[in-house]
């Protein structure tokens, strides 16, 4: 296995006296594509923040580059987030912005130097392909839930992480935005950005994964490269695949065949 | 051995036990809330990051838009005091107290207190319900996700917006309460202006100016300290927002009240 981009160390996480995370420690491959996979309710969204540092386990650490993501501050927290993106299930876009604005804030911030102009191209560049793109004056509350994920999966890029967290980003999105997103977060993948992701897209997961994470009851149950994975005689595991790859109900052959465009190993 | 009325005894003493210390451990989280606050001030002025366009929306809406009624109660509160006094103070001889009386209300006491009590009630819960819906929408994470502080970008923009709305609606409280009750009180009881501006100016000290405000800066960090921080209390639910909302406009009026108390007793000493 390559080495850690981002490491989480006994992570554990209960809300209202539900253990959402039960002890999980993970090493996510640097330059891979690692996605989670898993019944609805299992920990992956948790997981995914805490591996993100968006929010602190109850017990555990996630390190990004050796640093303890939830007890970084300052300016060595702006430097590390600039490296690090994420696209919100919801969106979580900032309601009293445009979309323009959304898009624009994080470059603002970090770039407080850059010029308008600058910052017009980078984000036409990032639009370009999305119908979003003609509605870029329009406030959140205007759009659809696609629209709106696919403006959070945007928000995520524009700052070029290093390591992009990705919260089904093809759901409630249409056909053509949804290609667009997977070649997207192919290209990505070609120029060695670590991809993290949750998703229940057969076809992206058949595309792009490096790696599969199962997840059932807040704890891990499989974790390594996705043939290694898709082999394993672990029944739930099996069920995981086959449910949460719903897709495959279409397939006639079995989940390493409907996985087969995977790369299995790096 | 515990017998049953003990352990109801003992439940309760454990349960203010832990009522206790969990308030007192809020405390300390405010406290170093307010010292976050601070520092990431300094900072954001050395700066002038991105948080401008926040700043100059947070003066607009709790500096500008709250000029109507800072002025009706500034006026109301100075004529009443001008007609009571020009027509009591005479008839024990005291007449040139009306000044000390108006410096003292107006200046040092009450413009201040009332100005502060006008945002804590339309600022301070505008601030804590839109933080606190920022939070149940996951935009605080997006904030955090895109590396963007929220104290710094959330939280300063509107802790400075609202001292210096403070400080610039508790001068336009003076003004209002000083001139414009003079000018509604010549239709009941004409004071020739001179006069009236004389006497004025004879009663007020620096030390009254100082105080008004010491007391602004002071209520300012008050009011929105307070909203942000119960702002950032809510969790999951919008159920919460409102309840956090009148938690901030409860707690903010007692702590502004004993630091008012606190700022005058300095004032007399």
């Amino acid at each position: 296995m390559s080495e850690a981009a981002i490491t989480v160390r006994k992570a554990s996480f209960t809300r209202d006296g539900f253990t959402v995370l039960n002890d999980v420690s993970v090493d996510f491959p640097a330059g891979r594509t690692t996605l989670l996979l898993g019944p609805s309710g299992s920990g992956k969204t948790t997981l995914l923040k805490i591996a993100a540092g968006l929010f602190p386990p109850d017990r555990g650490r996630a390190r990004y580059r050796g640093v303890d993501l939830t007890a970084v501050s300052g300016e060595q927290e702006r430097e590390l987030r600039r490296e690090l993106g994420f696209a919100f299930q919801d969106g979580a876009l900032w309601q009293n912005m445009t979309v323009f604005q959304n898009l624009a804030l994080p470059l603002q911030y970090h770039y407080p130097r850059m010029l308008r102009r600058e910052m017009q191209a980078r984000i036409d560049r990032l639009v370009s392909g999305f119908p979003i793109r003609r509605h870029m004056e329009l406030r959140p509350a205007a759009l659809s839930a696609g629209e709106r994920k696919i403006v959070s999966f945007l928000r995520a890029l524009v700052l070029d992480p290093r390591v992009l967290f990705f919260d089904e980003p093809t759901s409630s999105v249409d056909n053509q935005s949804a290609e667009r997103i997977e070649n997207i977060l192919a290209d990505r993948r070609r120029r060695g950005v670590t991809l993290i992701g949750i998703s229940h897209n057969a076809q992206l997961t058949a595309r792009l994964a490096d790696y599969l994470l199962i997840m059932i009851g807040g704890a891990v149950r499989a974790f390594g490269p996705v043939r290694q994975v898709a082999a394993t005689g672990d029944r739930e595991v099996q069920t995981v695949l086959s449910d949460v790859l719903a897709d495959a109900a279409s397939f006639d052959g079995d989940i390493l065949e409907l996985l087969d465009g995977a790369d299995g190993e790096p | 051995m515990s017998t049953p009325d003990s352990i109801v005894r003992g439940s309760v003493v454990e349960r203010a036990g832990a009522a206790v210390t969990s308030r007192i451990g809020l405390l300390f989280y405010a406290l170093g809330f307010f010292i976050e606050i601070l520092l990431e001030t300094l900072r954001w002025i050395r700066r002038r990051p991105a948080g401008s366009r926040v700043l100059a929306m947070q003066i607009l809406f709790t500096g500008v838009e709250a000029l109507a009624v800072t002025a009706v109660l500034a006026i109301g509160l100075g004529a009443v005091i001008i007609v009571q006094g020009t027509s009591l103070l005479p008839q024990f001889g005291q007449q040139q107290l009306l000044y000390v009386i108006l410096i003292t209300v107006i200046t040092r006491e009450l413009g201040p207190i009332l100005t502060a009590v006008i945002v804590a009630a339309r600022s301070g819960t505008a601030i804590t319900t839109e933080i606190g819906n920022m939070v149940i929408n996951h935009e605080i994470e997006a904030y955090v996700a895109s590396g963007i502080n929220p104290i710094s970008y959330l939280v300063v923009p509107r802790f400075l917006g609202v001292v210096i709305s403070m400080v610039v609606l508790n001068l336009y409280f003076n003004i209002f309460g000083l001139l414009g009750s003079w000018i509604i009180s010549q239709l009941l009881q004409p004071i020739e202006f001179f006069h009236y501006f004389h006497g004025l100016f004879s009663a007020l000290s620096v030390v009254d100016v100082f105080s008004s405000l010491v007391k602004s800066v002071v209520f300012g960090a008050i009011v929105s300290t307070v909203s942000t921080f119960h702002g950032f209390r809510v969790e999951r639910s919008s159920t919460e927002v409102p309840q956090m909302a009148i938690k901030s406009v409860g707690q903010g009026f007692i702590l502004l009240m004993v630091a008012n108390a606190l700022i005058t007793l300095v004032y007399y000493l």
